[in-house]
């Protein structure tokens, strides 16, 4: 008769090696089955709004006369940060960094330095990735560019207006 | 060489490491965290008694087994890990350790997507592989009463000539400090050390040092460390005192909201930080006791003159006198009451904490913090663990959060009150000595999304 082998001093007690080898693989297909089945996702916040907004003395969007600014802006579920570009030019993308997901916004982990072609870029301080003015991944640890979304200035009211709902983003 | 080439290739991929404390054994054992590691705040390298005791946590520990089909459990392991019983090298002069922590989770957020076809979808993010921490830790015996300690932490770009990549704001590439035993019970350590503030936890993702606001930017981040020094006074094992002065360095760029002023200073944090950390340690013997019988003790006396069973016998012979009673370990239940405060400039973090532990494995600990700065920025957060320990290498845990912030809130947002709830159910498995599997379910409330998964953390300690 094969002497059945057994695992000496597991806790306070023997056990067989098939307890205890059957036991990690029934609790691998748990955690398996956790994961397709447990895995709960809700988002709560509002739909995507257009953004109008003037840039006046006083005013949250004050800080945007100066080039070279930045202001976080919240769209409902979206996470934007406006930069004045130029003169005649600010720029709206998502500032969340697809990398580990940080806010890449003034006084977060968000900074813009200007300058033309690959030296122009939002920079996220939290592992160096970089974006171009239309959002492409210049370099660094993030998978993907960051959404981008039309901004435009009418001159007869004064008031820039940042387009997303009738734009699905155009990720650089 | 293999082995060499598998280790940079891990650690090249690593984000950069945090150093963990378990809070539970401290409670469970009834001692401080500076009885199991050389850090007194806890976490990181560990002490003879601490090795020692995790090395004896496992399912299947090889250092105490019986033969197997004849054979010694080295043997049939390989001789894996044969020989490493001690962490302590050349008379215990030197000590050498390691964490390394692989987390497999989906990292950030569901987003709320429009597809091509004009539909809204829910987009969770892909489950990665998150190497957590990779952290090698050593300690040098100067003196008897001197001794030297610290640790690296290893990221992405350490192997690329950049030695230093920490993944959060704040958070140091290393720690060290030169402690020195200056009176029985009083200690002083300085160097690059992380002050005394609350209790220290095994999980970066613990709301209490966070903020709800923005969980990428915690205000006290993992391995965060000052410049400073610090006094710990311990003398009596009830109660225990630290305080020290500490420099602003991390401390500044955590909590840089206004990052368009010039100076320190002018962003409300001096030059230098105090914090301080009061604890009582109360210990309650619950029952069980270590008396034998054997040889005639009081016990045993007892008997022989008075007890008689139900069956007209009595216990007053030699065979019962001379029966040994098993030693009963005492039932101690060990408890914390605690709080610390950590300030400088307009800045102040407050935190307050409790806990109870069994030497029955069971424990609850429960954790306040509030902080305040100058740009109108304010946390307010809460934490209720609890741990069951089944087996030493089978432990139930659970955890319960609420974290609230209050700051500016940017435009398109209607207020600047942010609030984030987090559950946590899971185990800590510890199949073999100096390995931890540690299944996780974690649900996420907060105020624009909710996110539940299931997550695994592997751990390998020395």
């Amino acid at each position: 008769m094969k002497k059945r082998e057994s695992l000496p001093v597991l806790g306070s007690a023997e056990i067989s090696r098939r307890t205890l080898l059957s036991g990690v693989a029934r609790g691998g297909c748990a955690l398996a089955l956790m994961q397709f089945g447990c895995t709960v996702a809700e988002v709560t916040c509002d739909d995507a709004r257009n953004i109008t907004f003037s840039i006046e003395p006083g005013s949250p969007f004050a800080v945007l006369e100066e080039v070279g600014e930045m202001l976080a802006v919240d769209a409902g579920c979206l996470k934007l940060v406006l930069i004045r570009r130029s003169e005649e030019e600010i720029i709206a993308l998502d500032r969340i960094c697809p990398h580990a997901f940080c806010e890449m916004s003034p006084g977060q982990s968000g900074v813009w330095v200007q300058g033309t072609g690959d030296a122009e870029y939002l920079e996220c301080t939290c592992h160096t990735s970089r974006f171009a003015a239309d959002g492409s991944k210049i370099s660094g640890p993030t998978p993907t560019g960051v959404d981008s979304f039309p901004v435009s200035f009418n001159p007869d009211t004064g008031r820039w207006l940042v387009e997303i709902e009738s734009a699905a983003g155009n990720q650089g | 060489m293999m082995v060499l080439r598998l280790l940079v290739l891990l650690a090249t991929t690593l984000y950069s490491a945090h150093a963990f404390a378990v809070p539970r054994l401290s409670l469970v054992a009834g001692s401080p965290c500076a009885t199991c590691h050389e850090n007194p705040t806890g976490g990181g390298l560990r002490t003879l008694v601490g090795f020692e005791t995790m090395h004896a946590t496992a399912a299947v520990k090889w250092k105490s087994a019986e033969s197997m089909s004849g054979r010694p459990i080295e043997q049939g392991l390989g001789n894996l890990l044969k020989g490493m019983t001690s962490n302590q090298l050349f008379d215990d002069r030197l000590s050498l350790g390691y964490d390394i922590r692989l987390q497999w989770a989906h990292l950030g957020r569901p987003r709320q997507t429009v597809d091509s076809s004009g539909n809204e979808r829910i987009e969770i993010p892909p489950m990665r592989v998150i190497p957590m921490q990779m952290a090698p830790y050593a300690r040098v015996h100067l003196t008897e009463w001197l001794k030297v300690y610290g640790g690296f932490n290893v990221g992405p770009k350490t192997f690329r000539g950049e030695a230093c990549d920490p993944h959060f704001r704040g958070q140091q590439c290393f720690d060290a400090a030169l402690q020195a035993k200056a009176a029985p019970g009083l200690t002083v350590r300085g160097g690059m050390i992380q002050p005394s503030i609350g209790i220290r936890h095994d999980d970066h993702t613990i709301m209490i040092r966070g903020d709800a606001s923005d969980r990428q930017t915690p205000i006290i981040p993992a391995n965060y460390a000052e410049w400073g020094g610090e006094v710990s006074y311990h003398p009596i094992s009830w109660f225990r005192v630290e305080a020290g002065v500490f420099e602003t360095s991390q401390l500044d760029e955590v909590l840089n909201d206004q990052r368009a002023k010039a100076g320190r200073t002018e962003r409300g944090i001096d030059m230098l930080a105090y914090g301080g950390r009061i604890t009582w340690l109360p210990q309650f013997r619950l029952g069980g006791s270590s008396t034998q019988a054997a040889g005639g003790s009081e016990v045993s006396d007892d008997f022989d003159d008075d007890f008689d069973d139900d069956f007209g016998d009595d216990f007053d012979d030699e065979a019962s006198v001379a029966e040994p009673i098993a030693p009963v370990a005492p039932l101690m239940m060990n408890g914390w009451l605690g709080f610390s405060g950590y300030g400088s400039g307009e800045f102040y973090l407050l935190n307050a904490f409790a806990g109870l532990g069994t030497s029955q494995g069971l424990s609850f600990f429960a954790e306040m913090s509030h902080s305040d700065r100058e740009s109108c920025h304010e946390t307010w957060n809460g934490l209720f663990a609890t741990n069951w320990a089944l087996r030493d290498w089978f432990v139930l845990a659970a955890r319960a959060e609420y974290g609230w912030t209050k700051r500016v809130p940017p435009p398109g947002r209607e207020n600047g009150e942010y609030t984030t709830a987090q559950y946590v159910m899971g185990v800590e498995f510890f199949p073999l000595p100096l390995i931890e599997i540690r299944p996780e379910y974690r649900l996420v409330m907060a105020d624009e999304y909710t996110f539940g998964q299931a997550t695994v953390q592997l751990h390998l300690f020395y």
